[in-house]
């Protein structure tokens, strides 16, 4: 089976004026098809930069990234613009919604760049947000909608142009507890329905979702193995 | 993403900060009805013009005193008066030569019917009529016998006859008072109309010599000379100055004929209009700059947008297409806007001072020029930002607060 996402060797350094983060040191990693990945860590070991490198947003500065078996690192801006509209999804932890937009047109977004025609695009749109349970929300622009909502419109938007992997960093970070459950619960039945799902973390409690759980350490995967749901990753 | 997508964005993004636009707009609402407004009134003024001079007849030579300087048609300077009544006595004889007249032009007082104002006058011979074409409504104009006794008799324009005696018709018979001399009115004149902004119908003609004695003048101002036809002019312009060279020994003279003074006065008018059009061009330009202004502003302040929308999948030409539409947006609100205007200024101005509205074959063109210009405007100005908004960094975009 080809891996959603493959990393070899992947280096990534940062310059910002005179000093060199060293974020990735050595990251091979794959991600099988239809896999729900928690990747821990604390802050500044490099989950994030490992997120922005696999959904194609950054390029490594060593080593090689595959996505569905095809190296990313090489391809223009436009075509890894290409691969963001149609084979991922990403979620943020601040949602990331464009403010003056209702939910149906923030959905539409990825479908605009996709050239999918109008009515199209509207029925979709439909679909996903009926699909998160957002079907009676539709017309609420962002900041009539809360912390939840918000959130469940973002993965609307994430998985509309049915992406085979989705994205999440921090998900339920912004989120109260029973929000961030109602999240986590539409990962599981997203992750169901057989898209691959891969959530960056720092609480045990949401990776506790997960079925496998990467550790980085200082740009190093220092654990990888799955769970138990009645174990608890060691996070140190 | 396709245009209709990028053209929906921008109005979008105009409408969420109305006020914004509506002065980003202005400023190019008012330099393209400035272009179209000032060009049209200068291309309307110069047609004007020229049709009015070449009104007065293809066949007309104008003798000025002075020699024109190497390269001019016209004498500059005010040079020292040398031309007479018997130099055009002496081109009258020519054979190429219709009819000839000595100017003698001055402004003076005017007194009658109990009232007093500044005219224009002019001491000529009966030949103006014919060169002149000028129309006797009532009584008569200079008569030979007026020249050779200096009699002081005076033929009214028709403005000037109405604002001393009321009507036209009750001023024949009556008397002016010209240099605290009194005249009898003889005649008075059709109406004639404008020339150049000047009123024509406010003239006093009087003889020749009666002016000379009153004004204490020698010399014309200069001569009036008609060709036999049309064909005739280059050889009536030769005849003129060969026989003013063989009475004055000198080229203390120009001739000048219809067609140069017409070139010379459209050039200086094109020229006027050109001027007129580059300064508004400059109102113009500095619309656009407020355009890029405002560009850039809203770049920035979507600096998130911008990074959520290449997160989804945006291209560098879709960002692009979305900022430079919503830039050309502006331009083009405020080039249809400005035509409106321009149109509505011109028009009303040309109206009022040409006394006739500017034609389509004027407008039409000044228009596809402004409002393509506009459109260029936006282009120009929308590239930089709408490409800065484009090269972002999605990552660094999305961490923008």
């Amino acid at each position: 089976m080809t891996p959603v996402v493959s990393l070899r060797e992947v280096h990534k350094v940062y310059r910002t004026g005179k000093v060199a983060v060293h974020a990735l040191r050595g990251v091979s990693l794959d991600i099988l098809p239809g896999e729900f990945v928690a990747i821990m860590g604390r802050s500044g070991s490099g989950k994030s930069t490992l997120m922005h490198l696999m959904g194609c947003l950054d390029r490594p500065t060593s080593g090689s990234v595959f996505l569905e078996g095809v190296e990313v690192g090489r391809l223009s801006d436009d075509a890894l613009a290409d691969i963001r509209n149609r084979r991922v999804g990403f979620v943020f932890q601040s949602f990331n919604l464009l403010p003056r937009l209702s939910a149906l047109r923030n959905v539409e977004i990825p479908m605009v760049y996709a050239g999918v025609p109008r009515s199209e695009r509207r029925r979709r749109a439909l679909e996903a947000l009926e699909q998160v349970g957002l079907a009676d929300r539709v017309h609420h622009t962002p900041q009539e909608l809360s912390g939840g909502e918000q959130q469940r419109v973002a993965i609307a938007r994430a998985v509309v142009n049915r992406p085979s992997l989705v994205l999440a960093d921090e998900p339920t970070g912004n989120l109260d507890t029973r929000s961030g459950e109602e999240i986590l619960a539409l990962f599981h039945s997203l992750n169901a329905s057989g898209v691959t799902i891969v959530l960056v973390t720092h609480e045990p409690d949401v990776a506790r979702h997960a079925r496998r759980v990467v550790v980085l350490q200082d740009g190093q995967i220092v654990q990888d193995g799955s769970v138990s749901h009645s174990t608890r990753p060691d996070l140190r | 993403m396709d245009l209709w997508e990028a053209v929906d964005l921008a109005l979008e993004a105009l409408r969420t900060h109305r006020l914004r636009s509506f002065l980003t707009t202005l400023g190019v609402t008012i330099g393209v009805a400035a272009v179209i407004a000032l060009v049209t009134i200068g291309q309307s003024a110069r047609s004007s013009v020229v049709g009015e001079l070449a009104g007065l007849g293809p066949d007309l030579l104008w003798v000025l005193p002075g020699k024109a300087k190497e390269g001019q048609q016209a004498p500059t300077e005010e040079g020292r008066l040398t031309l007479t009544y018997e130099d055009a006595q002496a081109i009258q004889e020519g054979a190429a030569i219709r009819e000839a007249a000595p100017i003698l032009q001055t402004t003076a007082e005017a007194s009658g019917g109990g009232r007093t104002t500044t005219t224009t006058v002019i001491g000529t011979t009966p030949n103006l009529l014919r060169i002149r074409n000028l129309q006797v409504a009532h009584g008569r104009f200079l008569s030979p016998s007026d020249l050779a006794r200096r009699r002081r008799v005076v033929v009214l324009g028709d403005a000037l006859a109405r604002e001393l005696y009321r009507t036209p018709g009750a001023a024949v018979g009556r008397h002016l008072v010209l240099m605290g001399r009194a005249f009898q009115v003889v005649g008075v004149l059709r109406p004639e109309g404008q020339l150049l902004g000047v009123n024509l119908d406010d003239r006093a003609y009087i003889p020749f010599p009666t002016a000379q004695q009153v004004f204490r003048v020698e010399h014309a101002s200069w001569l009036f000379v008609q060709a036999r036809d049309t064909a005739s002019i280059a050889r009536a312009r030769r005849e003129v100055e060969r026989i003013l060279l063989r009475r004055h020994r000198v080229e203390d003279f120009t001739v000048l004929t219809q067609s140069q003074l017409l070139s010379s006065l459209d050039a200086i008018l094109r020229i006027l209009t050109l001027a007129l059009g580059a300064i508004a061009g400059i109102s113009l330009l500095v619309g656009g700059i407020g355009i890029m202004n405002i560009m850039l502003v809203s770049v920035t302040e979507r600096t998130r947008e911008i990074g959520i929308r290449k997160a989804v999948g945006a291209r560098f030409a879709d960002i692009l297409l979305q900022f430079l539409v919503e830039a050309m947006a502006i331009s083009l609100l405020g080039g249809l806007a400005g035509t409106a205007l321009g149109i509505g200024i011109s028009w009303g101005v040309t109206d009022r001072l040409l006394g006739s509205p500017p034609t389509a074959t004027t407008l039409i063109p000044i228009v596809g020029l402004a409002t393509s210009f506009s459109v260029l405007v936006g282009l120009v100005f929308g590239v930089y930002p709408a490409w800065r908004a484009a090269r972002l960094d999605p990552i660094e975009a999305l961490r923008y607060e």
